[in-house]
Formats: C-alpha cells, sequence, structure tokens
C-alpha cells in the first residue's frame, strides 16, 4: 500500500490525467484510481483535490442529472489543466528515472 | 445573488430530509465545519449541496458515510477548508 505522505505529492497530477481521459466525477474518479492499482481511494479524499483544481481553473465543472438522487458534478480538464498535466508528467518521469537509476546503480533494496 | 442562494438552500434542506439516520450526525459535523470556513454563504451551500451528493450517491450503493469520509475528520474538514480558502 502507498503511503499517503507519497501519495499527496503525485494524487492530483493523477486525478488530471483520469479527467483528461473524459468527462468524469468524484466516484468514478476513485473507481478508475483503484483500476490502475491504487489502493481504494475515498471519493471524500477526492473531493478537497477537486476543490482545488476547481479553483485553480484547472478543470471546470456542470451539474448533470444522475440515476440516483441529486445531480451530480461533472469535471472536464481546462487548457490550464492540460499544461499542469504536461509539466506534472515531465517532473514525475525526472523523480521516476532517478529513483529507478538509485536503485538500479546503488544496488539491491537489500544491500 | 440572493435568490440563488435561498434556492440553493432550499434544494439542500431537501437534500438533507433524504441522509439517512445513520449518516446524519456526521454529515452535520461536516456542514458545521463549512459554517466556519472562511468563505461566502453561496461557497458554502454550494459544497454542501455537493456533499449531500456524495454521502446520497455512497447509501444508494448500500454505503454508509465513513466509507466516503476515510480517516480523521477533522483532518478531512481542515484539508477542505484550505481548498475553499486558498487564494
Amino acid at each position: 500500500m502507498i503511503s499517503s505522505q507519497m501519495l499527496k505529492g503525485v494524487l492530483e497530477g493523477c486525478i488530471l490525467k483520469i479527467i483528461r481521459s473524459k468527462q468524469t466525477y468524484g466516484y468514478e474518479i476513485s473507481e478508475e484510481l483503484n483500476k490502475y492499482g491504487f489502493s481504494k481511494i475515498s471519493e471524500g479524499t477526492i473531493y478537497p483535490i477537486l476543490l482545488r483544481l476547481e479553483k485553480s481553473n484547472t478543470i471546470t465543472a456542470e451539474y448533470k442529472e444522475s440515476p440516483n438522487g441529486p445531480k451530480r458534478k461533472y469535471f472536464s480538464i481546462t487548457p490550464t489543466g492540460e499544461e499542469e498535466l504536461c509539466t506534472f508528467f515531465l517532473s514525475w518521469q525526472e523523480l521516476n528515472n532517478a529513483i529507478s537509476a538509485l536503485f538500479e546503480n546503488g544496488g539491491k533494496i537489500n544491500d | 445573488m440572493t435568490k440563488k442562494l435561498e434556492e440553493l438552500r432550499r434544494i439542500n434542506n431537501d437534500l438533507d430530509a433524504k441522509i439517512s439516520e445513520e449518516n446524519q450526525p456526521l454529515f452535520t459535523d461536516m456542514i458545521c465545519y463549512i459554517r466556519s470556513a472562511n468563505i461566502s454563504a453561496l461557497s458554502q451551500e454550494m459544497v454542501r449541496r455537493d456533499l449531500s451528493e456524495i454521502v446520497l450517491s455512497a447509501q444508494s450503493r448500500g454505503e454508509k458515510i465513513t466509507d466516503v469520509i476515510s480517516g480523521d475528520l477533522k483532518e478531512w474538514n481542515s484539508q477542505e477548508k484550505c481548498s475553499l480558502q486558498t487564494p
């Protein structure tokens, strides 16, 4: 299970990636993350992140009818969001390369 | 603005009535924390609507509020307030 500290740094970018794929909502984002191997990240955890992203104009929201109950908030990525996602991915690649090199060139984890 | 706020409050009051007895105490706590955030009344009601939808959707899936708001409620509300109040 990925520690919450480690997850904090990447979750926003991962959520943006999912939203980029299609217009979606909180619970669906949670389910998608789970499909990709993230341990269950509740909708409640995702909601404050969505608020932040919306406030920074990285995503936009619209309410649509839902099959059960009140109108549901759907999110789409904005041009600003596309740029942020690109930046995130480049940063992730850099970090991934560095850590992979550390463990490969620096020996196995138990060394 | 006032009309929009009044309409939203009416909608939210209707949604509140659908939240189960089991989920009411925690939901009420969450709303109280929202009320203490330094945001407009309209923003408070918009968040209240979002949270109602989250809880009611969870109920329709047979889940409890604690299934969708995992972890410490105080920590969760703190994060939410930060998201709302960030300039």
